[in-house]
């Protein structure tokens, strides 16, 4: 928990200067170091949580979180080389090609109204994984990627909208 | 010779005018900090809207001022300049 206040505490210093001078680059800084700090935090409540599957999420979350940040922090620098990126780019397209094969197992436990929405973010993640490795290897025109961001990213929010319809009700 | 990076100037700005006692010629910082006039003059008009300094323009003069938001923003810079630096903010 050490680690995540030093983080916290260089993310607010930085946020002392955005506030001030403004620009992108020290909002990125700040932003990379608040990203730590959750990382941090995030790390030491899997340690300490006794169940094993939060346990897990959280543990899930950190290096996620780690690699927000990281990339921030990166491309808070004037000059970024292409070649670093490339890890970073392959990465979240990683994360969510898992995303959709866990969403895709849920869905196969699940039924009616859960089902379908599970479905849906399945496919939902699935286009986000290939969007990001279409738009780094520049294989199609800018427009195809693109266009998969806009339909995976709606198809997300319809995932969110089919478990509202099914369930808002009874939930509250 | 090595391009200076905007915080960097805007940091030598500001220390000059502390130097001066807080209050200086908009010529003598020019010259201190090896600014063109002009660019000098378009910063210390960014750094005006930001209020980090004062212009007074007299009729031939321009007289610049630190304000208390520019000197909090110098310490502040000041206290991070090696972690900055460090990580390859040059301050």
């Amino acid at each position: 928990m050490l680690s995540a206040l030093f983080y916290s505490i260089s993310a607010f210093s930085i946020f002392s200067i955005y506030r001030i001078l403004g620009g992108e680059l020290w909002f990125r800084l700040f932003l990379g170091f608040f990203l730590l700090s959750l990382s941090q935090v995030s790390m030491f409540f899997s340690l300490i949580v006794k169940d094993a599957s939060l346990s897990f999420s959280l543990y899930t979350a950190s290096p996620a979180l780690a690699l927000s940040g990281f990339y921030m922090i990166l491309t808070s620098r004037r000059y970024t080389p292409v070649l670093i990126l490339t890890p970073l780019v392959l990465t979240p397209s990683l994360l969510d090609l898992l995303a959709s094969l866990l969403a895709f197992i849920l869905s196969r436990y699940f039924r009616s109204y859960a089902k379908i929405a599970f479905s849906i973010l399945c496919i939902s993640h699935f286009a986000r994984s290939l969007t990001l490795i279409l738009l780094s290897s520049q294989a199609l025109p800018a427009i195809i990627p693109a266009t998969i961001t806009v339909v995976s990213e709606f198809l997300r929010a319809s995932g969110a909208l089919v478990l509202a319809i099914g369930y808002l009700r009874r939930l509250l | 010779m090595k391009r200076r990076s905007k915080i960097s100037i805007i940091v030598d700005v500001l220390t000059f005018i502390v130097d001066e006692g807080g209050d200086t010629l908009a010529t003598r910082v020019a010259q201190a900090t090896g600014l063109a006039y002009d660019r000098l003059i378009r910063l210390l008009e960014e750094l005006n809207e930001k209020g980090l300094v004062k212009i007074d323009t007299g009729e031939r003069v321009r007289r610049v001022a630190i304000t208390k938001k520019g000197l909090t923003l110098l310490s502040k810079l000041r206290e991070l300049k090696e972690f900055l630096e460090d990580l390859g903010l040059e301050v």
